[in-house]
């Protein structure tokens, strides 16, 4: 009898002939996010396991698991090799002392010639016999025991089924380079993402001496929260003041806002591109605030040719949160550190931006070596929960 | 590096890490247990206390906390008070005092906060106003941590006390030990909080007076330690620190007072007023000087002087993480000033050199930044 850790795979299951490079994927990112806990991981169909593994870390692997994309559920089990008299002994040791419950099992070994049902009624009057407070119900029930009874000679007991993130594993989508404010939506839309097997990039905009090494810290500590789930992420610090001073200087200051993030967007697309990164990510959700009109993201979106993907698009505020709050992000992004948009925010910025008037405007500007030296000025920083 | 943010900490002085190692590798025992080497320790403790009364000239008693929020505290929640009465705070406490007085209104309490002028000093015609006979409490701080501000204690405590003797008061004197002349029993107060890391000693140790038969009640239970009235295993290291170095500070208070006075006069005579408004005077505390810039905000300036190696700070490092629109300085500042407050503060370390190198960098800073408003 040994405790192990039965993991059902997620949406990968449909994939065809490429289902071992997404596998693969899978069991990395596992074997990654299991850093530093002694333990085996095996692969089987549609499934994995995680064994020889110390009892005292069986919560951890779990906690860890629960944010690993791709994975579909998760049971800690009891594997046994396939034998009836301890099968009924280890579907006893996992059963509460009262309540109602029932037995499932799924018989795979087909050499087995009784059905699934005998052998769930059978192990249920043997539970039932040596805990009488127990009642079963087929139906409505307080607890389920499985036993699932596979080819290979071994069988699994178990009573938790806990919901993983689900989703696809990271990296097999390919890389995307996320706009990582320090705000609520940016790393919302990171996870949305990632979750879609994105491997992540991330680039920060630093208004020294606007904004803080608080806020700096800030946004290093949003990427190490994402990279909980995103797995490590690589997060480059961009120098941005001297931009906003050039803008400042001389544009109109409504503009300053549609002029700024058309930068943003040409510095995310250079590092993208030396990085291998096949989109953009932001945390745009339409209508939100100014720079989020049509008008506006089409401003945005004509100073490059990289696709930019903005998960949050159809979201609103109130759903945002929600699920900030679940991954962790919210608490802190609320942190009251400025970032570079606030510095210089104009009382009333250009909502609808025409883009013949943006360019117009922009052309004053030595856009090329601005964005250079912007690039050339990058600090790099590995996130890693 | 040149350090100019010492209301906000101070560097620990280098006596204290001899009595760090010896209270903890060798006298490491806790003062509450039995042998011998404890009592020992006990014996260090209760001369430490004995240290700090005298030097305050206090006549009562001290009790040993983890700073100065949690001796203000203690003295807002500890003092029985009558249910509804009146509690008085000014409207430039910090907020160890603010915040846990709003507390009490909350509970039923009448708080009522006294205006002050533009260095955070009472109005004493407002404070007398204010004073009745339903009045049970009073917190005053004594030196103001943003702009140095020392209010007249002895005397609001008389007047408190002249309308209602049963009025405790008390003040936070957190910027004022060891900086400024503290003579407890002249000033008269009922309590008085202190904190040891603002004396060149470390954090975490703070204390509060209890002038002779005044008594609080506990905020925290547990065990019996400090009579009772702060249980938890006493910070013994720290507290020997505390001891030392309140009494060395007040020993060279004069040296002292003379060395920051000349660096603090030598930034006021040399900044350029058309630009930058200096909020103090002759009644404010030579180790802080307030200034607010004109149309720049005073955290950019705070970030601009970092890469020289300038530490300033804005207001209280303790609230600089919120935004502050009702700040109690608003009021008496024109808009193109709001938002530019710094506040220098020093220490017997610091130089007029210093002072010189900074003014430079405030002057060339700020005219870049000027720019770009």
């Amino acid at each position: 009898m040994e405790n192990i850790i039965l993991i059902r795979i997620g949406e990968i299951f449909l994939k065809g002939s490429n289902k071992r490079f997404f596998e693969n994927r899978l069991l990395n990112n596992i074997k990654k996010s299991l850093y530093r806990i002694k333990c085996k991981i095996v692969k089987a169909h549609n499934r994995c396991f995680i064994e020889n593994f110390q009892p005292s870390d069986q919560e951890e692997i779990v906690y860890r698991l629960k944010k690993v994309f791709g994975i579909h559920s998760i049971s800690p089990a009891i594997k046994i090799p396939t034998d009836f008299e301890g099968i009924k002994q280890a579907a006893l040791s996992i059963s509460p002392t009262q309540g109602f419950f029932r037995v499932t099992v799924n018989r795979a070994d087909k050499r087995i010639v009784k059905r699934s049902m005998d052998i769930a009624a059978e192990i249920g009057a043997f539970i039932l016999k040596q805990k009488p407070n127990l009642k079963v119900n087929l139906f409505e029930y307080d607890f389920e025991i499985n036993v699932d009874i596979r080819e290979e000679g071994f069988s699994y007991i178990f009573c938790e089924k806990i919901a993983g993130q689900g989703g696809l594993p990271v990296g097999c989508s390919g890389k995307g380079m996320l706009l990582l404010s320090g705000g609520i939506d940016s790393p919302v839309a990171g996870y949305k993402i990632a979750k879609r097997g994105v491997e992540l990039f991330a680039v920060h905009f630093y208004s020294y001496p606007y904004t803080s090494e608080n806020a700096k810290e800030k946004v290093i500590d949003l990427a190490k929260k994402l990279s909980e789930y995103a797995g490590e992420i690589t997060l480059f610090v961009v120098p941005f003041t001297e931009i906003q001073y050039q803008i400042k200087e001389k544009c109109p200051i409504s503009y300053l806002i549609a002029i700024m993030r058309r930068f943003m967007v040409r510095i995310a697309e250079k590092l993208a591109e030396k990085n291998g990164c096949g989109a953009i990510i932001t945390g745009e959700s339409l209508g939100q605030v100014a720079s989020q009109t049509m008008e506006s993201i089409n401003s945005t979106n004509s100073v490059i040719k990289m696709p930019v993907f903005r998960p949050l698009i159809g979201y609103d505020k109130i759903e945002i949160i929600d699920i900030a709050k679940n991954i962790g992000t919210y608490d802190l992004s609320i942190l009251p550190f400025e970032d570079c948009c606030t510095v210089f925010t104009p009382q009333d910025p250009v909502i609808r931006p025409k883009l013949e008037e943006v360019q117009k405007i922009e052309s004053v500007l030595d856009v090329n070596k601005l964005v250079d030296d912007a690039v050339n000025g990058v600090e790099t920083i590995v996130c890693r929960s | 590096m040149i350090y100019f943010d010492n209301a906000g900490t101070t560097k620990v002085d280098n006596e204290c890490m001899a009595i760090l190692e010896r209270y903890c590798l060798e006298n490491y025992f806790n003062p509450s247990a039995l042998y011998r080497q404890s009592v020992e320790v006990k014996k260090d403790l209760k001369r430490a206390r004995q240290e700090i009364v005298s030097a305050l000239r206090g006549d009562g008693e001290i009790i040993f906390t983890s700073g100065g929020t949690e001796s203000a505290n203690m003295a807002v929640f500890g003092v029985t008070k009558r249910k509804g009465s009146r509690i008085i705070i000014s409207k430039s406490e910090h907020a160890a005092v603010k915040n846990s007085a709003l507390k009490l209104r909350e509970i039923g309490f009448e708080v009522v906060e006294c205006d002050v002028d533009i260095y955070g000093r009472v109005d004493e015609k407002k404070f007398i106003s204010l004073v009745n006979e339903n009045t049970s409490f009073v917190s005053i701080m004594h030196v103001n941590n943003e702009t140095g501000g020392i209010n007249d204690i002895k005397r609001l405590n008389a007047i408190a006390k002249s309308v209602n003797k049963d009025i405790i008061f008390h003040s936070d004197g957190v910027q004022a030990i060891g900086k400024i002349p503290v003579n407890l029993r002249d000033l008269g107060v009922d309590l008085y909080s202190m904190s040891a890391h603002k004396i060149h000693s470390p954090k975490g140790v703070g204390a509060i007076y209890l002038k002779e038969g005044v008594r609080i009640n506990p905020i925290m239970h547990g065990g019996g330690q400090e009579l009772g009235i702060r249980p938890s295993t006493e910070n013994i290291p720290a507290i020997m620190c505390f001891s030392l170095m309140l009494k060395k500070m007040v020993k060279d208070l004069s040296k002292n007072l003379e060395k920051v006075s000349k660096i603090k006069d030598f930034i006021q005579k040399n900044i350029d007023e058309s630009i930058i408004k200096i909020l103090t005077d002759e009644n404010c505390s030579p180790y802080i000087i307030s200034l607010a810039l004109k149309d720049v905000r005073g955290e950019v300036m705070l970030h601009s002087l970092e890469k020289y190696g300038i530490m300033i700070g804005t207001g209280s490092a303790c609230s600089s993480s919120k935004k502050n629109t009702d700040h109690w300085q608003l009021p008496y500042l024109s808009q193109s000033y709001k938002n530019g407050k710094i506040r220098i503060s020093f220490s017997h370390e610091n130089t007029v050199e210093q002072a010189d190198y900074f003014i430079n960098k405030l002057n060339l800073e700020y005219s870049t930044l000027k720019r770009y408003t």
